[in-house]
Parts: C-alpha cells; structure tokens; sequence
C-alpha cells in the first residue's frame, strides 16, 4: 500500500502532523508513506520518524517562473505538470490533504489515487472531504470561537483512527545530558505579534537572576538568521548568577539542546512542536494570533500563557489589543518568573500575582479518550469553566449540524454536559458521542443555538432554556444514562458498543 | 533556411550539448517542425549577447515566441502543443495594450468551458500562487 499525506503549509503544521503520520503507521504497519511538502520545510521534514519519502513542492521557483517576465509563460505550467505526472506515477492508494487552502485542494484534485480524503475536487468538479473532520477544519476556524480540536486530534481522526497515539521524531544518536539549571528560552517567531517582547524579555532575565532561584543557564534558541537580534536583546545586560548562551542552529541541533534542558520557554513557533515530542516540560506563551485551542503544545501538562489583552486569536481580545498588537508588551515578567519556577521545582503557581497580572494559565492534558484538553490553573473560577464548557458543546453541536442530529439527542446530551456532577472523562465521552452519532437536525436546533446564545449573553442557567426542548424517550434515556456511568473497563467497552449499535438502529 | 545546430558539442562533448536554432526569418523559425517537441518540455530563454545583438530586433521576435507572453505567442505556442491549444479559448483574453504582458491570470481567464478536469486544476493551482 501507498500513502501520500499532503501538508503544504509551515513547519509546525508539518510537526502537528506527525501524531497522523504514526497513526497512517500503526493502520498500515506495511505501507510506505510518503509526504508532500513545501521545499522550504525540508529541515523539518528530515526529523519525521514515519515517512518513508519526501516529495517537494516547489512553490518559490514556480512563483518566480510565474512572475519574471523573462521565462515563458508556460514553464511554470510544465514544471508542474512534471512534478503531478511524477506523483500521479506513485500510484498511490491513499491521499489525505491536511492542508485546507485552495492551493492544495487543486493540486489534491490533479495528483492520482485509488482513494482520497481531505479537501479536493471530484471529476464533476464538486469540492470533496470525504472526511467528516477535515470537512469541518475551515468552519471551525471561521465559526467557532473556542471549542475546538487541537490540528494533532483532528489530523489524526481524519485518518481513521479509533485511537490515538503519539508522534514520533527520529532519535538522536545518543541521549541527552539533561543540566537541571538550564532554562531555553525560543523568544522569536515568524510572526512579530507572537513574539516574547524584547523588554518583558530582557526584564524576565533580570527577576530571574536576582531570584537566585537554581536556574544557572539560559539558552536562547533561535534560527542562524536571528543571531544578530538576539545579541542585541542582549546588549547590556548584566547578570550576577546567570549565564546566557545562544543556540542560532538547525532544528535537530535544537531539538538536543531542548532535551538537555529542564524547562522550555517558548512562544507559538516551530521548536515549541519539537519540544511537544520530548520529555522536557513546556512553558508556552500564547501571544498574537497564537492559537492555543488548535495549535498549543501537544505535551501533557505542558503550560500554556496567555492574556486576555495579549492574545488576538480569541475570545477575549480587545480592540487596542487586535489594532496595536501592544498587550505583549504589558505581560508581567515577574508573574512569568513565578510560572516557570513552579513548573520547574513542581510547587503551585501563586495563583494571586498571576492572576493580578492578568494572565490566564491552562495546563495541557489528554483525556480519557487522548483528546487534548486545556485545564484552568489560574482564573479557574466556576464561571470559567462552566463557559468553557458550553462553548464546547456549541462548537460540538456545530460540528453535527453539516450531518445533522436530532435536537432532542443535543439537548439532552447538553443537559448532562453541563451538570456539574458528571466527572470530566463522562463529559468528553459525550462530546465524543455527539460527534460520532448523528443523525438528523431540523429548525429546533437553531432555536436551541439561538437561546444558547442568550445564555451567553445573559450568563443565565441553560438547563432552565434548553429544559422546554427536551424530547426523548425513554428507552433512549435509559441508554444514555447506562452510557453515562460507564466504567472504563473491557466489559463496559463492549456494553457501550452494544448500546451504541441499539441506538443506531434505533436512530 | 534554418538548422539546429551545436556548436559545444563538436568542442565541449555531449556534457554541454545546447540546440542552437540558426535562421533568418521569423516565418522560418515558426514553421520549424522540431518546436512540437521542444516546447512540451520546461525549457528556459537564454539571450546570448554577442549573437543576439547583432540582430536585435529580430532576436527579440524569436524570443517573443518563446516566452508566450503576448497574445500571439502564446497562440503560436499552444498551436504547437495540441492537447493544449484544446483548454484555451484565447479569445477571452483581453489585453489592456499592446505592452501587456500575458499571466496566469489571463490562462486562467482562457480556460474553455470544456478543459479538462487536470488542466482547470493545474491553472488554479498556479493562480493561488500569485493571489
């Protein structure tokens, strides 16, 4: 058998496709993957432990070809043609598109293989998933506000998994020494709104050498190109106890320096999907249009920081915050002292000065069923994750409406969803369960959305809004409620198939 | 009379064989029926000024057709690849001068009704490219 996944967009979206890539491996233990991306990805390709070939797509040379008036018009045209006949000649079995722009859905549309998924266009020119997940991917970006899948969850079900695993990089030559007082700081990005200020920076560094806090070393990590930026935010500065070293190098090289270390630093960029496939524990600082639901490190208990002033991406941003990008430079160095040294020595976060700071600190866990999940550790009054949670449930309910599911299914799900006694691990099996069997949705759901929203606005109690909607059976009670206190064991897992069957059929 | 010649192929071996097209008219290079195979493969257009200058004016007729840049370049072009010519209805391309020159943009706008499936994607793919 033969694979092709198609990942055309940057770096730390081929690192979050490597948990799929390993799912492709353990499905099709005997199939030779093979993985298309952009020329310009190619040091991290290098590093992906499940992918037995690189193909290259040369978009700066077709762009210049196109461009220069001086090349025919055409030869861009044929350099393509080539490369697609080339692939076409793979006679692949499988293609999964992870990438969701127009560029890739052509290319999907013209590369031939026996089966394809994720978005193209068929003979009849009709644009096509065939894949429930990667359908929803743009209509998650563009609709949903905060209840969404991390990319790695939703890569790896587009694949057809029934379990998740983990990504893999290729091994170093040998194990890294770990130093327990080195920190390594990844302060740049592509992006300067993503960027760790240059002065909360420079301030951080300095709180933490009068600290004296057992951190002896700090690492800047960053790309050969940005050495000279880093000893500029250097300039200066002067430390009692602390010693600064840059690492401007390839990403294997920092991938070792990352694993030699005992805490990673890091804004929303590649080496901080390096560091999500090592054991050293993250920090992550969310800032810009950094993403945390979709893109934040993939690492159990992995820290992720953001403000509600700092970040652009989502729920909470303000208006000076989206125009001037200036809420990076208000981030408390100090509180960032206080988060990375309990991270380290595994004390609490004082939660008081986080939180006068105004920063907001989740923690990276992986449910039951591996889904990543982003737990409050600051700010995690009821409120909050009571408003987390039903925008969960929206944007599940989202999710079900393309295929549709019968209102009174969503609102009695909902209901439970929100009830405070249902143990964490019941409510995602739920969400779980409302993705997974859908049946029909009509005029009821809007309206049940609709009063949603009110309840948002309104911060009222949504069992009293959604109550009126409830129309279930009893049968279909009693299964749910079965469902509902299942234990994780072999036996409850087959009873919850069987239900799951009864229910379909009853559907 | 035109031949197609290699004059680093006698000196330099086969390691550097390039085509030369030696002619004196444009009507001549245009008949030429070698440029069926030479124009379906990638190829680049390369000004070899001491020859080139010489003939200015007519050099820059010759490599006018070899670009497909202009509308009836890109005409001669596509006549010399059949499969081609076939996804392309010219007419819809409506230069703004006579000094402009042609893009993907306007392939993609000459895309007939009845191309192919492959050919309508490969011409977006390539538009996305420079939106």
């Amino acid at each position: 058998m033969k694979i092709l996944a198609v990942q055309l967009l940057r770096m730390g979206d081929i690192l979050m496709t490597a948990p799929a890539l390993a799912s492709l491996r353990l499905q099709h233990p005997d199939a030779e993957i093979h993985l298309l991306i952009n020329r310009s990805c190619k040091k991290i390709a290098s590093l992906l432990e499940d992918v037995d070939r690189i193909h290259f797509f040369d978009r700066e040379l077709l762009q210049k070809s196109l461009g220069d008036p001086n090349q025919s018009l055409l030869l861009a045209h044929d350099q393509l043609a080539e490369r697609v006949l080339e692939w076409s000649c793979e006679d692949y079995d499988l293609m999964i598109n992870f990438t969701q722009n127009r560029l890739s859905a052509h290319l999907c549309s013209v590369i031939k293989a026996k089966q394809k998924v994720g978005m193209h266009y068929s003979q009849s020119e009709m644009l096509q998933f065939n894949s429930f997940w990667l359908s929803q991917l743009n209509r998650e970006e563009a609709e949903l506000a905060d209840g969404r899948l991390h990319f790695s969850d939703l890569f790896q079900l587009a694949t057809g998994t029934a379990q998740f695993v983990a990504g893999r990089l290729k091994a170093a030559d040998s194990a890294a020494t770990i130093h327990p007082g080195q920190l390594v700081i990844q302060a740049t990005t592509s992006d300067p709104q993503k960027d760790f200020p240059e002065q909360v920076l420079r301030e951080f560094l300095r709180q933490l050498d009068k600290k004296q806090s057992g951190i002896e070393r700090i690492v800047l990590l960053g790309a050969p190109y940005e050495e000279a930026r880093l000893k500029e935010i250097l300039t200066g500065l002067e430390f009692s106890s602390l010693e600064i070293a840059l690492e401007c190098c390839s990403f294997s090289r920092a991938k070792q320096v990352i694993e030699s270390s005992a805490l990673m630093l890091t804004v929303d960029t590649s080496t901080k999907h390096i560091a999500g496939f090592t054991d050293t524990p993250i920090v992550e600082l969310a800032l810009g249009w950094s993403d945390r639901f979709r893109t934040g490190a993939y690492q159990d208990g992995a820290l992720i920081v953001s403000s509600p002033v700092g970040n652009l991406s989502g729920e909470s941003a303000t208006e000076e915050g989206r125009s001037a990008g200036l809420c990076a430079e208000q981030l408390s160095a100090i509180a960032l002292v206080d988060i990375v040294l309990a991270r380290i020595t595994g004390r609490e976060i004082d939660r008081e000065l986080v939180a006068r700071a105004d920063l907001k600190v989740e923690q990276v866990c992986f449910d039951a069923f591996g889904f990543w999940c982003l737990k409050p550790v600051v700010n995690s009054a009821y409120r909050e994750l009571f408003e987390l949670q039903i925008a969960r449930a929206k944007a599940q309910m989202r999710i079900d409406e393309s295929t549709g599911f019968q209102v009174g299914h969503l609102s009695f799900l909902l209901k439970e969803f929100c009830a405070e006694s249902l143990p964490a691990s019941v409510q995602l099996e739920f969400k779980r369960f409302l993705a997974s069997r859908i049946t029909n949705c009509r005029k009821e759901y809007r309206e049940t959305e609709r009063q949603l929203l009110e309840v948002d606005r309104q911060k009222l109690s949504p069992l009293a809004v959604i109550g009126p909607v409830i129309q279930i059976t009893a049968d279909r009670r009693r299964a749910f409620e079965l469902k509902a206190s299942m234990k994780r064991t072999q036996s409850e897992l087959k009873l919850v198939e069987s239900l799951d069957q009864q229910l379909m059929e009853y559907s | 009379q035109a031949d197609f010649v290699c004059p680093a192929l006698s000196l330099h071996g086969e390691a550097f064989r390039s085509e030369v097209l030696v002619t004196e008219s444009l009507s001549i290079f245009k008949a030429q029926s070698k440029w069926k195979q030479l124009l379906r493969s990638p190829y680049r257009v390369l000004r070899f000024n001491p020859v080139c200058s010489q003939q200015a004016s007519l050099y820059n007729a010759f490599e006018e057709l070899l670009l497909g840049r202009t509308l009836e370049s890109l005409q001669f072009q596509l006549q010399k690849r059949n499969g081609l010519s076939r996804q392309f209805t010219l007419d819809k391309i409506r230069p703004e001068s006579d000094a402009h020159l042609l893009s993907i943009k306007d392939l993609e706008e000459a895309l007939s009704p009845g191309a192919n499936h492959d050919e309508i994607h490969l011409i977006r793919a390539l538009r996305e490219l420079v939106v």
